[in-house]
């Protein structure tokens, strides 16, 4: 990759954010819209992070810092504000359109009293990820597109509009799952430790650090095919269930994750990463 | 209504019960050999777990001979085959009696050819051998299929200690097989062998993830310190 400079969304976008998305066209009048409209948003929780959260800079954390300024030179963006929040549940999410000082990471408290340097170099690889990649942008879009179509099913009878509006939302929700796909994908790209960055997945499936190191990650990859050959049942709840979810399974994100790392795509990206940093 | 009509609609009718009996007797037969194949993967499982790959070589041909689309049997054949390359003989007369074109038919052709040509002394007749059959192979198989033979390949190669070979073949076999622990550990050894650390050291931290008791995982050590060193 001789003439590279930075990482490019097609470098770790997965294949089913891809086509899923192209099924979804943009408004440009709407996109516009969105960006005003979350732009008030901000301004006004802006107070409320700076009461109640740690903001991250140079000389506060700074090997959060670090590692966030070393990424976003990578991805070639703005770096956007991590925010630390005193929260017991590990977890960690973006806020915002673009790569900005108003887009936001908060990290929660738990989670980095548990994760490796390493692995919180991958979570913050992952929520950049979302930034990189416009997801919050979309996601909205495609919930006003939903919106939109919901409204005019209404007109429907019943017996036509619950499957129309169920595979819209299944179809939705879908992409969101498959930008998490992407996104974990990107993490393992910027911290370069394939262990650290399944290790991080399993940190959040398992909920500890101690039993995340003692998992035995060809049952848990079981898991993931017993899920794929599920019973109709099974299944028919799974798709249920997958109506609401945001997050695809854990047992499918490390199987994806492994998936990638074995790519030859991806070994050139990390050897193009291996000099860049030297 | 016309006597005409009548007896035209009981020929329909006669027609129609006619195929239906012939489907069922198809499908009752089908249902009777998935049910014997089943029966003869479990007892050719057994034999092959037991190390009795003559036995278990006969009965997952014989599984082929009743389901072609048998995939574990393939893949067992391949394993058994890797071992004792020398048994491949065995396996032509039953490919002749699947059918010609099935893609399993295929890449048994293509392991057999290559086994044959293992066994032979000269090194010119094993690589002509193996390039012309593994492509002709691959070339009609599907991508999924196609991935599975290559780390079935690189398999074979790295317990003959030919590293480039192996590692060329499991670096392309293993998008297609991402949880294949052993094809993991195997690569790693093989592109440390090599003098790539780094690509080296992903796929071994992969095997130790998936499998820490392979004797490959002791090299992670030894490419951590490599990739180190670079």
């Amino acid at each position: 990759m001789p003439d590279k400079q930075i990482i490019d969304i097609e470098d770790y976008r997965h294949a089913e954010e891809a086509s899923t998305f192209a099924r979804v066209s943009q408004h440009p009048i709407v996109v516009k819209l969105i960006s005003a409209i979350d732009s008030v948003q901000h301004k006004l929780l802006k107070g409320f992070k700076l009461g109640k959260m740690v903001r991250v800079a140079r000389k506060q954390f700074p090997v959060l810092h670090a590692t966030l300024t070393s990424h976003c030179r990578l991805l070639g963006i703005e770096p956007p504000t991590i925010y630390v929040s005193n929260h017991p549940v590990m977890n960690a999410y973006t806020n915002g359109l673009q790569a900005d000082e108003e887009t936001f990471i908060v990290l929660h408290s738990s989670l980095l009293d548990t994760a490796t340097s390493e692995q919180m170099s991958s979570i913050i690889g992952h929520e950049l990820g979302h930034i990189k990649s416009n997801h919050r942008l979309y996601r909205i879009l495609m919930m006003l597109l939903f919106g939109q179509a919901t409204s005019l099913l209404a007109q429907l009878p019943d017996l036509l509009r619950i499957p129309l509006a169920l595979s819209a939302k299944t179809l939705l929700m879908r992409y969101v799952r498959a930008c998490e796909y992407s996104c974990d994908a990107l993490g393992y790209c910027l911290c370069a430790d394939i262990t650290a960055a399944v290790k991080a997945e399993l940190l959040l499936s398992a909920g500890s650090q101690t039993l995340a190191s003692q998992v035995n990650m060809a049952e848990f990859l079981k898991q993931a095919d017993e899920l794929d050959r599920a019973e109709l049942l099974s299944k028919a709840g799974m798709m249920l269930m997958a109506e609401q979810i945001t997050h695809p399974f854990g047992p499918h994100r490390v199987r994806e994750l492994i998936r990638f790392a074995s790519r030859q795509r991806t070994k050139e990206l990390l050897a193009w990463r291996r000099q860049r940093a030297a | 209504m016309p006597r005409d009509s009548i007896s035209r609609i009981a020929g329909f009718l006669r027609d129609k019960a006619a195929q239906l009996e012939e489907k069922i007797v198809r499908k009752a037969r089908q249902i009777r050999e998935i049910n014997e194949a089943a029966q003869r993967a479990q007892e050719a499982r057994s034999a092959h777990f037991q190390g009795r790959n003559d036995r278990a070589l006969e009965q997952f041909a014989a599984v082929l001979e009743l389901d072609p689309g048998h995939s574990e049997s393939v893949s067992s054949l391949y394993e058994i085959l890797a071992e004792e390359p020398a048994m491949a003989p065995k396996l032509t007369p039953v490919l002749d009696r699947l059918p010609a074109d099935h893609a399993h038919t295929l890449l048994l052709r293509a392991l057999v050819a290559y086994c044959t040509a293992c066994t032979e002394s000269k090194a010119a007749a094993r690589s002509a051998a193996l390039k012309s059959s593994f492509e002709a192979a691959t070339a009609s198989l599907k991508a999924a299929e196609a991935g599975l033979t290559r780390t079935l390949l690189g398999k074979i190669w790295y317990r003959k200690r030919r590293h480039k070979s192996a590692a060329r073949e499991l670096l392309v076999g293993i998008e297609t097989t991402p949880v294949d622990a052993e094809a993991h550990a195997m690569l790693g050894a093989s592109l440390l062998r090599q003098g790539q650390p780094y690509d080296a050291l992903t796929h071994l931290q992969i095997a130790s993830m998936l499998d820490p008791t392979l004797p490959e995982v002791k090299l992670l050590e030894a490419a951590q310190r490599s990739a180190h060193n670079v």
